[in-house]
């Protein structure tokens, strides 16, 4: 079993985005869970919400779970709003 | 009696090239993953008329030609066959082949026939075989896939939708389908959960019950023009209550009918670039709470896995549910920025998709088919008596329907305002009336020169009357001016389709961007700034914009970005092409002109200098010239195409960056503000834009250089002074400079004194060419006829300072 | 000062027969075509063109476009001349390879029309390499006088786009040689 290795997530924008995307992509080729650290996040957008979503469900189909770490108000009110706390699996609080 | 019918062919020509570009617009629109039901109404009217006009003219390959094409969109447009990428690409070669037909037919010179042949067998085959590759337009054939099941079922009235087909249905199906599920009064969770909460109970009520839609919608075939079934409680047949017409004016009543305080649903499926364009739904939902509470359901069917998704592009389309009682505007004023950049849908919970939203602009038939379509399998649903073959043939419809909603209301109105209210005129005639007016300004000038030597009170009547007659005179020609303006998207159009082909051919991703297209140039200039134009962009996309593999390499996203971008600023038009590739090669450039001996070894060159070296003739530094852009041949004809219609090109460039290509261009061809001065016995207008300031030198403040070129200081620089005397060769009143003014003017960047003996007036000049009976001048760009009768020749500014660098070399 | 309408009432057709207007300059007598005859002029100033050649003197105002003014005397390496009252220009319609422009003449006066058929020109001698004659298409007796028949877009068409291609200040003289 791989160890289990945290994810921190950082503000990222268009540009920088491919670089989020391409540690996902490594990531779905593990086991095990995956922690994911939101801390950092500051200015959420909505692709990166979607990746993660994508993300998040393509982890849920292999029967991994996303273990979400640290706090975040901006990113929990974002995926809110976009509508994909579900799917990203935060803890919903209503 | 025979009809002389060759009195036609001009106007059919003229139309068919006009309903060539409409339909290649559509096709290009439909490429970008919007099937739209109207666009491919628009191209097969198109080719129909066509083939109408063709047939009654005699032209029979046109006819023949026209008339496969108009078999193969009848295909597509009944839903009988989905939009593919092979055949699309086909459908842009008809086109182009349709467009040399009518050139060739037009110039009475032979049709390439085999051209015409072979794309006549590619049509026929992809009728015959009903191409199966996988539509372009994935969304929205996921849709019909998974609506086809739920209208099947609900044909059947038992409207069983699983929960699973609603959740893959598009967007634009769900409502629908969810309503489908509530006539049965239980909704399933799942289809309701994915499908937003709200739409649930509210679209129940709509679409169910279209027992007299589903038969006109078997008989117009996709084109469903429903009756005005009255909106509210209506008895429609199969148990319905409020049903959707279609095509009915834009009636408030469903809106009203619907509680004021229940909000609004709002169905926003983002275009796959829309993130790309800089519009996050993130702030826009954001400033949608300032309206209200708003609950959010993210549809993610199109979504997929990681490993396969592009980060940029948008998936993830939405439903909310808006509570709170603001109006349709206010809801409609938080999404302006994604005009064009989505399909939108606003309504009321309880409502059907409101006519009024559909209808706006959009042809009835058409805004009927959409909105039929979408209530197709709903419709077919509530109607017992809905025979299977109306289900299917709606839900054929479905397809191409349900991906495109009619579009925002908005830009459908501007068309048809914009098609009516407009006659065509022969340019001569306009030419005519130009010249005319400029004839009318010069006489004016003529008689206030008259009237201002003459004494007495009728004297005084007449110079009042003439002060008014040249009021009068400047808004004539303002006005006349403009009528030979048009806006610069003329120019503009045929770039996404040159974009969208040359990137394919370069395997190169690339986006354009258009902004100012509203903004009017006279026509001759914008005739003439095309060609520049395509040169530049060619540029960018074959030299500018890096392959994807290397863009991301460089940490950028893989789509590069071409901008062209058109807007007034001051008394000039300014075209920016910019883009986000490699940038100028400085040092490659500099290489190069040294190795053709363009540059000295040692010769220290500015940034701007070095930019400035692509616009010699011949050069290149391309490593293999594509037959694309040739080699090099474009930058120095784009300069000097601008040049000769009175503009400069300016580069600025950052290597790994981008580059950007700015030309300004005078906002007219004929009329110029002047300012005359005297030079000996000679008088010369110098254009007012290029003035900055006029102020008297003394022989202290000058300095000389290198024994022959004068110069001065003027705001911190200093100027080469030119003794305008000196360069026409005239014997000056006097050749002191205190005896003189010194006309401070710009072009071309650079700025040079001119030393004159008198300012005269200001005045509006006629400028004429001297190039048609005589030639070009270095430093005179053209003369004008002064209120005496005498010409008066118009300096260059941009000229001078070259002629007058030329002489100081040699 | 003189119309145009004389010249044009004057082209009447009849193909065998040219009607040609003559005109003076210096001792000899020249004519041209009737039908390119826009206007004839009495002598009026001309605005003056930077780094034009000698014999262009400037250009003037004929009803609202710009047309250059040639002094033939000059390219005939004639004496230069007084312009007089009776100095007139002629304006004609010139082709050259930039098409048709117009483009006035200065001569010392203007004659008559004469009619002549086909028949009557002669052919100009060859005078060697030291004249050159392309721009003559023949000469023609009238009365006493010999008519030297010109053909203006040799003389003037070639003449004028050489200057719009940029060969400025290069004199006839070294074109006719």
């Amino acid at each position: 079993m791989t160890s289990v290795e945290l994810l921190r997530l950082n503000d990222c924008t268009m540009r920088s985005i491919g670089g989020l995307h391409q540690e996902l992509v490594r990531r779905l080729s593990g086991t095990g869970p995956v922690p994911v650290d939101r801390t950092d996040i500051q200015r959420p957008n909505t692709a990166m919400l979607q990746l993660l979503a994508a993300f998040a469900r393509d982890l849920r189909a292999q029967s991994r779970p996303i273990e979400w770490r640290g706090e975040s108000t901006a990113f929990d009110r974002a995926a809110k709003t976009l509508g994909l706390s579900a799917t990203l699996g935060l803890p919903v609080d209503g | 009696m025979t009809l002389d019918l060759a009195q036609f062919h001009e106007s059919f020509f003229e139309e068919s090239f006009e309903a060539l570009d409409a339909m290649e617009a559509a096709l290009l629109k439909l490429d970008v993953g919007v099937a739209d039901h109207d666009g491919i109404n628009t191209i097969f009217r198109g080719a129909h008329s066509m083939k109408g006009g063709a047939a009654m003219l005699g032209f029979a390959d046109v006819t023949s030609f026209t008339h496969t094409l108009e078999t193969l969109l009848d295909e597509l447009r009944s839903g009988k066959m989905q939009v593919s990428a092979p055949t699309l690409d086909c459908l842009l070669k008809s086109v182009d082949v349709l467009r040399e037909m009518l050139t060739a037919v037009r110039a009475k010179k032979p049709v390439d026939a085999q051209r015409v042949a072979d794309l006549q067998f590619d049509l026929e085959a992809i009728v015959a075989r009903k191409d199966a590759a996988p539509p372009v337009v994935a969304p929205a054939a996921a849709a019909a896939q998974a609506g086809a099941p739920a209208t099947l079922a609900a044909a059947t009235g038992q409207v069983v939708v699983p929960a699973g087909s609603a959740a893959t249905a598009g967007h634009a199906a769900a409502p629908a389908a969810s309503a489908a599920a509530a006539a049965h009064a239980a909704a399933p969770a799942g289809s309701a959960a994915t499908a937003g909460h709200a739409a649930a109970p509210a679209a129940s009520a709509a679409a169910v019950g279209h027992a007299a839609a589903p038969a006109t919608a078997a008989t117009a075939g996709g084109q469903i023009a429903a009756p005005a079934t009255p909106a509210g409680a209506t008895n429609t047949g199969a148990g319905g209550t409020v049903s959707a017409p279609a095509g009915q004016p834009p009636s408030s009543s469903s809106e009203h009918a619907a509680a004021a305080d229940a909000g609004w649903i709002i169905e926003f499926k983002p275009l796959p670039h829309l993130l790309l364009q800089g519009n996050d739904p993130l702030a826009i939902f954001a400033a949608l709470k300032e309206l209200g509470r708003v609950e959010a359901s993210a549809d993610l069917s199109v979504l997929p896995p990681v490993a396969k998704l592009d980060p940029q592009i948008c998936y993830v389309s939405w439903q909310l549910h808006l509570h709170g009682d603001c109006s349709r505007e206010q809801v409609e004023e938080t999404f302006d920025w994604t005009t064009g950049d989505c399909e939108l849908h606003i309504e009321r919970p309880g409502g059907a998709r409101s006519p009024g939203e559909v209808a706006v602009g959009a042809a009835p038939s058409e805004a009927g088919a959409t909105v039929g379509a979408i209530a197709g399998p709903a419709s077919a649903s509530g109607a017992a008596a809905a025979p299977t073959a109306a289900a299917a043939s709606t839900a054929g419809a479905a397809p191409p329907a349900q991906a495109a909603p009619a579009p925002t209301g908005a830009d459908h109105s501007k068309q048809v305002t914009a098609e009516s209210g407009s006659i065509r005129v022969g340019i001569d005639k306009i030419d005519e009336l130009i010249n005319t007016v400029g004839e009318l300004v010069i006489t004016q000038a003529m008689l206030s020169e008259l009237g201002r030597g003459l004494e007495g009170s009728a004297a005084e009547l007449l110079r009042s009357g003439l002060s008014q007659l040249e009021r009068n005179m400047r808004q004539l020609q303002e006005s006349v001016m403009r009528v030979r303006m048009l806006p610069i998207s003329v120019a503009f159009s045929r770039f996404p389709r040159m974009v969208r082909d040359l990137a394919q051919r370069l395997n190169k991703k690339v986006e354009l961007k258009l902004a100012g297209e509203q903004t009017e140039l006279d026509k001759t200039v914008l005739e003439k700034i095309g060609d520049p134009l395509v040169h530049l962009v060619r540029n960018s996309i074959d030299h500018g914009i890096e392959i994807p593999e290397i863009r991301t390499a460089a940490g950028k996203a893989p789509f590069g970005t071409i901008s062209l971008n058109a807007y007034h600023t001051g008394g000039h038009i300014a075209v920016e092409v910019s883009d986000d590739g490699a940038g100028l090669d400085k040092a490659r450039i500099l290489a190069k002109a040294r190795s053709r001996g363009l540059v000295g070894a040692n010769d220290v060159l500015t940034d701007d200098q070095i930019h400035d070296l692509i616009f010699l003739p011949g050069f290149s530094t391309a490593e293999k010239t594509t037959d694309v852009s040739g080699r090099g041949v474009g930058m120095d004809v784009v300069k000097q195409r601008v040049k000769e219609l009175g503009g400069s090109v300016e580069i600025s460039s950052e290597r790994g960056h981008g580059s950007r290509f700015l030309i300004t261009l005078p906002l007219t061809l004929s009329i110029v503000d002047g300012q005359s001065v005297l030079v000996g016995g000679e008088t010369y207008i110098v254009p007012l834009t290029s003035i900055i300031e006029s102020l008297q030198l003394k022989p202290q403040n000058v300095n000389r250089l290198s024994g022959a070129c004068e110069v001065f200081s003027f705001r911190g620089d200093y100027l080469p002074l030119v003794r305008l005397y000196d360069l026409f060769g005239i014997e000056p009143r006097s050749r002191a400079l205190q005896e003189g003014l010194v006309v401070v003017a710009e072009g071309d960047g650079k700025r040079v004194g001119l030393f004159v003996d008198e300012l005269l007036g200001q005045q509006q000049v006629v400028i004429k060419s001297m190039e048609s009976n005589y030639g070009h001048i270095d430093g005179i760009s053209g003369a004008t006829i002064l209120g005496d009768g005498s010409v008066a020749l118009i300096l260059d500014v941009p000229g001078l300072i070259r002629a007058a660098s030329m002489r100081v070399a040699a | 000062m003189a119309t145009q309408q004389a010249a044009q009432a004057a082209g009447h057709k009849d193909p065998g027969n040219q009607q040609v207007l003559t005109f003076e300059l210096g001792n000899g007598t020249y004519g041209v075509e009737i039908l390119r005859v826009r206007e004839i002029r009495g002598w009026t100033s001309v605005t003056k063109i930077p780094q034009a050649p000698p014999h262009v003197l400037g250009v003037l105002n004929l009803r609202g476009s710009i047309v250059p003014v040639v002094d033939l005397r000059m390219r005939f390496a004639l004496e230069r001349a007084e312009y007089t009252k009776v100095t007139v220009i002629i304006v004609l319609s010139v082709h050259s390879q930039a098409g048709r422009r117009e483009v006035g003449v200065v001569v010392d006066g203007v004659s008559d029309v004469v009619d002549f058929g086909a028949a009557d020109i002669k052919q100009a001698p060859d005078l060697g390499t030291q004249f050159a004659t392309d721009y003559i298409r023949g000469l023609v007796p009238a009365g006493e006088r010999m008519v030297v028949l010109l053909d203006i877009d040799r003389l003037i068409g070639t003449q004028l786009s050489n200057l719009s291609s940029g060969q400025q200040g290069q004199s006839p003289a070294v074109e006719a040689a």
